[in-house]
């Protein structure tokens, strides 16, 4: 479904990502694990073309997506929750969550925005405050909970667990695994908490200093301990 | 004495509204997009210059008049559209300087565009006369036509309140003007909303242009005099804010005509002292954040 192909992401000079391939099939879930400054987010919005400059090909449903704009590309059916989260301040939680009905690919029926807020029990009593009057932790809610109204294809989710207490980070994995299957959202995840990332994920690689260091699945990853102390361990 | 007073205060009045319907515009762009557009006033005088031809084939009334300023609003706005092609959308990622000097160059080609037409000749226009005259309160006398442009000062402010606050379309317009990268990657068609708001902010100075029109004269050089009291109204008020280009607009309408009744010597200096009082005080403006 998503093709990275060889790509080369920059910062003004700055060379982030180099060389960077990867792909997540229909409804795969594969999670993207790497320090502080590995290049996690810049891989994400480079799939976004939202920010960085990218060289090389990046394909997805089998077209190729070249200078496609950002907004073009969530109708596609991909959708970020950056790092950062990003919940207006101006609207409430019902309406931020409102907002991404724009996010629908064609033809794609919008969710009942209640029974979304629903699935975040937390969320629930909040429905009607404003983004400003939220904790970290809620606004990381509603950002998830904000994709999901988009019903994307593939998800990319920046970190969603940072900030968050651990009950909620557990039944955090739940929303998005059974999101991910009843609805057949493939998951490109980045995270640095590797117990949430294995919970939520089948096939998951490894990236330092913007390249790829190990591609494989749990076993496979638990199978070479070397990765985790060599470029996880801080 | 204090019947002067009065009429200082409603002189003054008319004299913000006047500005606040340059200064609407303004706000919205620099809200919105970021660019501070020199070339407004620009803009605004072709909507004034466009409002004297309509008015020349229509004739006298003020069913004809609000007709010939909305066409000119119209037209304006088309010209928008193509400005916003050509150049605003250029500048929108660039730094300020450029945009200073791209849209200070795009207040050049409105003037000389309006030589070109109109020629150098002054041109006056009386108001319609359902509004030209005077109306009697007991001893204080008003100007039909500043009442009329008290009132179409306010149908625009509440016009745009109406539209940021209650509809939904406002919602969105200040999810751009707060974050224009998540709106984006919401789904939402960002260069087109930015047209959009390009094309309510120069339809707003052709309506301007053509509703300021009578009882000054028509000249080349009818953009400068407003672009500068509207700029400050715009500061002061806070840079992309409606309301704050209203209390702004108002305060320096009254503090203009207040000192032109209280120190003759000096006109405009007011204007400045209180500028730079207000930004001392209230250095983001009156009200700040973003569009509201
Ligand atoms: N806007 C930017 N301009 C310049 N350099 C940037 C920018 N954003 C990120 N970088 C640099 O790119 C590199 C990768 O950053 P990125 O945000 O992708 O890391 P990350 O893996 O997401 O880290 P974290 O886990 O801390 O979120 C870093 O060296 C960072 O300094
Ligand atoms: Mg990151």
């Amino acid at each position: 479904m998503l093709e990275v192909d060889n790509i080369d992401a920059f910062y003004g000079d700055s060379h982030i990502l180099q060389g960077l391939s990867l792909s997540v099939g229909d409804g795969e879930r594969v999670a993207v694990l790497g320090r502080n400054g590995a290049g996690k987010s810049t891989l994400l919005k480079s799939i976004m073309n939202a920010d960085p400059r990218v060289c090389g090909r990046i394909a997805f449903d089998g077209k190729d997506l070249g200078s496609t704009p950002n907004f073009v590309r969530t109708r596609m059916g991909l959708c970020l929750v950056p790092e950062d989260r990003r919940i207006f301040s101006h609207l409430t939680v019902r309406e931020n969550l409102e907002m991404a009905r724009y996010a629908l690919p064609c033809g794609v029926a919008p969710h009942d925005v209640d029974e979304v807020i629903g699935r975040f029990p937390i969320l629930v009593p909040l429905a009607d405050r404003f983004g400003d009057q939220l904790s970290g932790g809620q606004q990381q809610l509603v950002a998830v909970a904000r994709a999901l109204m988009a019903r994307p294809k593939l998800m990319l989710l920046d970190e969603p667990t940072e900030g968050l207490a651990p009950i909620i980070v557990e039944e955090l994995v739940q929303d998005v695994v059974s999101a991910c299957e009843n609805e057949g959202i493939g998951l490109l995840l980045c995270e640095q908490n590797i117990w949430f990332a294995r919970q939520c994920t089948q096939q998951v690689t490894v990236i330092d200093s913007g390249s790829i260091v190990f591609s494989g699945d749990w076993a496979g990853f638990d199978a070479h301990p070397e990765i985790k102390n060599k470029y996880l361990a801080m | 004495m204090s019947m002067q007073l009065t009429f200082a205060l409603v002189n003054g009045l008319t004299v913000g509204m006047s500005i606040f319907l340059v200064a609407a515009g303004l706000t919205l762009v620099f809200g919105i997009l970021r660019i501070l557009n020199f070339a407004h006033g620009g803009f605004f005088m072709i909507g004034a210059y466009l409002t004297f031809s309509f008015l020349q084939v229509l004739g006298d009334g003020l069913a004809q008049f609000l007709l010939a300023s909305l066409a000119a609003g119209v037209v304006v706005a088309g010209i928008g559209i193509v400005t916003d092609r050509i150049v605003l959308r250029r500048l929108k990622d660039l730094d300020e300087e450029y945009m200073l000097i791209g849209t200070f160059g795009l207040l050049m080609v409105c003037v000389g565009a309006v030589k070109l037409i109109w020629g150098l000749d002054y041109h006056s226009v009386s108001p319609p006369s359902e509004v030209s005259g005077i109306l009697r309160f007991g001893n204080l006398i008003v100007s039909k036509y500043s009442l009329f442009i008290v009132a179409m000062g306010l149908v625009v402010f509440f016009a745009l309140e109406f539209a940021i606050h209650r509809l939904w379309i406002g919602k969105i317009v200040q999810s751009l003007a707060n974050d224009g990268w998540m709106t984006g990657l919401l789904g939402l068609n960002v260069p087109l909303l930015f047209t959009g708001v390009v094309i309510v902010a120069f339809a707003l100075a052709g309506l301007a242009g053509g509703l300021l029109l009578p009882n000054q004269s028509l000249s080349p050089e009818l953009g400068h005099a407003y672009t500068l009291n509207a700029f400050i109204a715009v500061i002061i008020g806070g840079l992309g804010n409606i309301r704050g280009a209203l209390f702004a607009s108002l305060i320096l309408g009254i503090t203009e005509s207040m000192s032109s009744f209280i120190i003759p010597g000096m006109p405009g200096l007011a204007i400045y002292v209180v500028m730079i009082v207000l930004l001392f005080a209230r250095p983001n403006g009156l009200f700040h954040r973003g569009v509201s």
